[in-house]
Parts: C-alpha cells; structure tokens; sequence
C-alpha cells in the first residue's frame, strides 16, 4: 500500500540504507582529517503530524548545525541542533551521539547516532493560549556524504537523518535531509591535510 | 577533479568540476535519499473529522479519522473548551465552524474549525437560547440554525451570519412548542422543520420562511408512535425518519408537498430494544437505528420510491453497551457509534453495495466521558 510509508521515517527504511552505505564503502586508507567539523545548512523535515491529528503529516524547513568533535580518524561525537518551520507549528532538535567517518581521497561517509531532546510547537489559537508546545526525548540515526572543495571546506552534499521522539504524549517518527557546507579546524592524524 | 598543493606540500583534490566524479558512493547514496524522500513524501489517504461534546468535562473532543482504515487520532489540543454541559454539536455545510448547545449555561458556542488541523477555537460571545437546548439542526444551506429547548418548551431560530459563522435571533422566535422538544430535523430544501417531544408520540411539522420564522405545517401534528424520541431525514428530503423508543419501532413518513407527514406502507417497522438514534447513508439507501437496551444496531435498505424499510442479512450488529448516537461518514464508508456504557466510539464499516455493517476490529475511541453528541464532518 502506498500509505504504508507514507509520512513516516520508518526505521527499517533507514537500517536497509545505512547497511547499503556500509556494504559499497571502499576500504580505508590512513590520512588526516579536522579536529573539528562545523556544519550549518538547510535542512527539510518530513514531520509525522498524523499522531497529533493532521490529515498527513507535514514538511517543514529550517537549519541544520552540526558540531563535530574528531577524537580519532573515525571515531568523533557530534552535537546537532535544528529548526523546522511549517503550516503552523515547527520543531526543534537537539542532539548529541558518537559518529563514525570513513574517510577518502576527496570524501567522507560518516554515519551516527543521536540523542537528546525535540520541542515541537503547534500555532493554534485558544481563548487561554496562543499554541501548544511540547518536549521530550529523541534518538535517531543518520548519515551523509561530504565532498572536499576548498583547503577548509567541504559540501555537505546530503545528510539523512530519522528520528524517534515523544512528543505531545504521542509518539513521532520524523525524517531529515540536510545539506550544506562543512568548515574544518584544527587537525588530528599522520599527514597534514589542511 | 583539480589537484593542487597545500603549503605543507601534500595534495588536496577538489571538487571543481561539480561533481562529475563523485564516488559510486556518492551517486549511491543520491540515489537511496531520493527513494527515500519520494517514499516520505507519498500521498496519504484521505481522513474525516469527528467532535464529541463531553457534557461532564464541559469540553469537545476532536478526532481525525482516516477513511481506509477507520483509525482515530485525537487532534492536538482537544478536548476543547466549551460551555456548562454541552450537548448537541452541529458543524456547517462549509465545515468552517461548529456549534455546541451549552444545556445548563443556555447557550451556543460558536467555533471555527481550524481548516489544516480540524482544531476548535471558540469564538466569544456565545449565544443565548431558551432554557435547556438539548438538539440543533441546520437547513443545507448553512444559513438557518434550529434550537430545540426542551425545558423551555420552545424552538430558536437562527440566521447565520456567512462570513463569520456569527448567530442573530430570528424575528418571531422562540417559538413555543408542546412540552420537553427533544429531536428536530429540517429537510435539504429548508422548507420544512419536524420536531419531536418526550412522551407525546407525535411529529410537530412547521414551514419555515427565508426569514426563519416558523408556522405549524395544516394537520401538525402527525402520529409516530408510542415513545418518539429522534428522527433523521431521508437526504433526498422525500422522508422523515422517528425512533420510537417505547414501541420498539421506527416509524417511515413521507413528505408531501405542503410538508405533511404519512405513513408509508408497512410503518412503524420493527427495531431492537430501545431505539434511541438513528442515521442514514449519505445516498439514503440504508438505515441504521441503535437500540439502547439492546445493544445493537438495526440495519434496513429504503425502498426509495415507497419509503419501505427491509431488514438487511445480518441484522441487527452488536456493538457497545448502551449505544445512544449514531452517525454516518459523509464518504459513505463508515458508521459511528457511541456507547455510553463502554465511553467509546466504535467505527463500522458499511458494505459496499450491501450496506451492511461490520465491526471495524479495535479501531475505536475511548472518551473517558459521557457523551452529549457527535457530529462528522470531512
């Protein structure tokens, strides 16, 4: 059925893509890489507003702004904070989880886990109240591609990410896509890259 | 790809030649994100809306209800805020707003409905009726609103400002009635308004002019049976519909031109114990009527030219303790109904072509209340 996907970040969906990455990734080579990786671009959610009563669920855009902190080569935690707008309501994600990267001549995959908390907001007027806003957990899991383009810079060329949260006592699955650029400090390894 | 030196002296490749040579893995993962996205962004299936009035919490609940599997979802916000004890609930043909008689505070509230969510928000002041409104109707033009005011024994009528849902008193009403008014149903024209009372077992029929006023229909009024308590109207606006909750009947009426009522052959037809609501589908070929005392519904085909209710196979259904309202989906796939003693709504679905219902499996609502009306909406 058609509807069976529709509107939900299904986390079968995203084991069946991160298991695809991890199957065509060419083996690593040793190199250098960023002690810190700063991403910001646009981001689009795919936000699952059935569970709250809306007759699908609905797309949202905003930010995507990513701190990563490389401990090693392919080990590094990122911290992840979004936003989200939409037909009346928008949300918020603020995430940290450990990341894995597979680096290459002119790329990285990088895959990582999430955790941390949504607030997601509805703009529905009550006589008492100008909306309905709510916090709760979230955990989730993505990955992406960035393409090397300048001594400092790398495009975020797709970052996907879904998510799991409890919101409005209900519970969501959300999907993100993000895109943008990613500017490197610092440096870690045994050739000097940057 | 461009390769060129960094001051340290080691190379770096760029991506100068926009992206002709991204990596299988690159191209790869395009391609697995744009499956992905279309899956995402598939088209849903259809969905209705749903309020209940909580007369108990003073509240309406919303829900949303998907049309393939009869699944509902509460929508954000509900219940919503309504008067003391509120009862019937009507929504407007445009489905832009929604009104809730307020049976102890004696009034009307007045909501727009949210057109993308389906949330209410009530609009100040309500409006003042007779005492104790207990049952609206709307002509299908959304342009008139009907009050039955079973303690003050009287009907309000009111025009409907278009544009902002807002209520004015017709001239001329309330109009007084026979004790304890308790059901009223206009026909699709808005000719007509037929209205029942407590224990009298009769109809009372009035014409109503553009203006809302109300006068008594030449021989009002018209024998039911014993114990009316609800009536429908047949779509078409060829029949009037009555619950007979004493008799154990529903009685079969035609319309005539002047608006007079007759039985059609056969009527009042059997029921279960206790009918106490009852619905058509939206092309008028079935009736469904719930049986209180019964716990049941009572399933009939409408022979349209002559108004004859056949039993259909199967009939009568099981369905919650207590069941006092039942409505149809304006889509024709399902029939609601409330059940007073389990607090739930239960969703069946109707029978393509048979009209039969058929429990919708767990797909039900729970209103941990009791319920004072329901209305459908799409």
């Amino acid at each position: 059925m058609i509807h069976k996907f529709a509107g939900r970040a299904d986390f079968s969906v995203a084991s069946v893509i991160l298991f695809l990455v991890l199957i065509s990734a060419s083996p690593l080579r040793a190199q250098e890489a960023a002690r810190v990786d700063a991403f910001g671009g646009f981001s689009y959610m795919r936000f699952n507003a059935l569970t709250i009563g809306y007759p699908n669920d609905t797309n949202l855009y905003g930010f995507n702004a990513e701190g990563t902190f490389n401990i090693k080569l392919w080990l590094a935690v990122t911290a992840n904070v979004s936003g989200n707008y939409g037909s009346q309501m928008s949300s918020y994600h603020f995430m940290i989880g450990p990341q894995y990267t597979w680096r290459r001549d002119t790329s990285n995959i990088f895959v990582h886990g999430l955790f941390g908390k949504a607030q997601n907001n509805v703009s529905i007027v009550q006589p008492t109240r100008s909306g309905f806003e709510s916090v709760g957990r979230s955990f989730g899991a993505g990955f992406g591609y960035d393409h090397d383009w300048r001594d400092r810079f790398s495009i975020r060329v797709l970052q996907i990410d879904v998510f799991h949260s409890d919101t409005f006592k209900k519970s969501q699955n959300d999907a993100r896509v993000s895109t943008g650029l990613v500017f490197h400090f610092g440096h870690i390894g045994h050739h000097r890259k940057l | 790809m461009t390769v060129r030196q960094t001051k340290a002296g080691s190379d770096i490749r760029t991506i100068a030649d926009g992206g002709r040579n991204m990596s299988i893995v690159g191209k790869a993962m395009l391609l697995l994100s744009t499956l992905l996205f279309l899956a995402l962004t598939g088209c849903a299936p259809g969905t209705h809306v749903a309020y209940v009035t909580l007369p108990d919490s003073n509240g309406v609940a919303a829900y949303r209800i998907r049309d393939v599997s009869g699944a509902f979802t509460e929508i954000i916000g509900s219940p919503y805020l309504a008067g003391t004890s509120p009862a019937a609930i009507l929504l407007s043909p445009s489905g832009r707003y929604a009104y809730v008689a307020n049976r102890i505070d004696n009034s009307i509230s007045l909501y727009s409905v949210n057109s993308l969510i389906g949330s209410l928000t009530e609009i100040f002041p309500r409006t003042t009726t007779g005492l104790d409104p207990a049952a609206m109707a709307m002509n299908s033009a959304g342009s008139l609103l009907f009050v039955a005011n079973e303690i003050g024994s009287s009907i309000s009528v009111y025009s409907i400002n278009s544009a902002s849902g807002a209520l004015s008193q017709a001239a001329g009403t309330p109009v007084s009635t026979s004790p304890n008014p308790v059901a009223l149903a206009v026909t699709p024209s808005g000719n007509f308004l037929y209205v029942v009372n407590t224990n009298l077992g009769v109809i009372f029929g009035y014409s109503v002019a553009s203006s809302g006023a109300l006068q008594l229909v030449s021989g009002s009024p018209f024998p039911s049976d014993t114990g009316a308590f609800a009536l429908t109207m047949d779509p078409a606006g060829h029949f009037v519909y009555v619950a007979n909750s004493t008799a154990n009947t529903v009685s079969v009426l035609a319309i005539a031109a002047n608006g007079a009522l007759s039985h059609v052959p056969g009527s009042p037809f059997a029921t279960g114990t206790t009918p106490v609501a009852l619905a058509t589908s939206p092309n008028g070929q079935y009736l469904y009527i719930v049986n209180e005392s019964s716990n049941n519904i009572t399933e009939y085909s409408i022979a349209p030219a002559t108004g004859f209710a056949s039993t259909l196979t199967g009939s009568p259904v099981s369905c919650g303790i207590a069941p006092t309202f039942v409505v149809a989906d304006p889509n024709g796939y399902f029939v609601y109904v409330v059940s007073q003693g389990a607090k739930t709504i239960s969703s069946f679905l109707v029978g393509s072509g048979t009209g039969e219902l058929t429990a919708a499996g767990p797909k039900s609502a729970t209103t941990s209340a009791i319920v004072g009306g329901i209305s459908v909406g799409h």
